[in-house]
């Protein structure tokens, strides 16, 4: 959380999820479990963005980029 | 007890002894030969949909503690694996892989930017001034269906004029960077108003230097809307042989239009 706050003020749940959501090492193979199934991760980012005020609570950043996502659309 | 599962954070690249508590998460390092992946037990079923503002910071925060200390290699969020013995397999398979990754990032850190550009007044001139030079031309059309034909091109001619400025607009911007940065991964428009989804990796003594490139392009063009974010693990720059295909934008924006289909 510490480096997270050092970061731009626009910092969001979303920058986050840019990420997190399908980068990074991707293992693909028997020895991991399909829990991040694509589906289920759009179903989860449907309660996520309903979830926006608990988040900048959770989080204690200013979460103006969501709003950068919203104008993107 | 024996976990239910077990949630895999990160690679790092060392067989170091982590044993400690990152947010409410206890989490652990499992070792293998020169490497250690980061884990914690998860005492019951996965339900990521229920949780996944939890999941998501979570992960973010275990990842960012440890590029702290070590080179990490991010995993995908809701990595989860069977057992310990898993976790050893997984690192053994990807030992190769692992290595060069970690060769290449590190003392590398991602920055993040995200640019909206004014799209609907682009479009709206680029249509005006093709639709201009159909009529101009269309004044001996002598049927409908050429004025149709005439007005399809227009509005093709009008699209390839908005691509070409989009990719005027970021190569301008990114000059800004390319100097300061080691590898960069650019998403031109993803989205119609997001001119740019970019991420670059950039050296830890460089840092002060992005963001300096960054004060100055903002300065250079004020009219633009930025995002600018970092540093971060570095989850745009892993090669993976056997990652599946993505790109950062493109997945982005595939995520937000389904959300708001």
């Amino acid at each position: 959380m510490t480096a997270i706050s050092h970061k731009s003020e626009e910092v969001t749940l979303l920058e986050i999820l840019d990420r997190v959501l399908d980068k990074g090492v991707v293992i693909s193979g028997d020895i991991v479990i399909s829990v991040a199934d694509i589906d289920l991760i759009y179903l989860g980012l449907r309660v996520l963005l309903s979830s926006v005020e608990t988040m900048e609570k959770m989080k204690g950043v200013a979460t103006a980029g969501t709003s950068l996502a919203e104008q993107a659309l | 007890m024996a976990p239910h599962r077990i949630y895999v954070y990160c690679i790092i690249n060392a067989p170091a002894d982590i044993n400690e508590t990152a947010g409410h998460q206890r989490i652990y390092s499992i070792p293998w030969r020169d490497h250690a992946a980061i884990v914690a037990d998860l005492d019951a079923p996965v339900a990521p949909h229920e949780h996944m503002p939890a999941w998501a910071l979570t992960h973010e925060q275990v990842v960012e503690l440890m590029m702290q200390r070590f080179t990490v290699l991010p995993m995908r969020l809701l990595t989860v694996v069977a057992d310990r013995a898993a976790v050893q397999a997984l690192l053994q398979e990807h030992d190769d892989e692992f290595n060069a990754n970690f060769s290449r990032l590190a003392h590398k850190a991602e920055y993040g930017l995200k640019v909206l550009w004014p799209a609907e007044q682009i479009k709206e001139r680029l249509r005006r001034d093709s639709a201009t030079a159909a009529v101009d031309e269309s004044t001996a059309a002598v049927s409908p269906a050429a004025r149709y034909m005439k007005n399809k091109f227009a509005a093709y001619t009008a699209e390839q004029a908005f691509q070409k400025e989009a990719g005027q607009h970021i190569a301008a911007l990114d000059a800004f960077f390319s100097g300061v940065a080691v590898e960069k991964k650019l998403v031109q428009l993803p989205t119609e108003k997001m001119l740019l989804n970019a991420a670059y990796l950039v050296e830890q003594c460089r840092q002060p230097d992005i963001a300096l490139a960054f004060a100055a392009m903002k300065q250079a063009h004020p009219d633009l809307v930025y995002q600018f974010s970092g540093p971060w693990p570095p989850y745009n720059f892993i090669v993976m042989a056997k990652k599946a295909p993505t790109d950062a934008g493109a997945g982005m924006a595939a995520v937000l239009n389904k959300l708001l289909a």
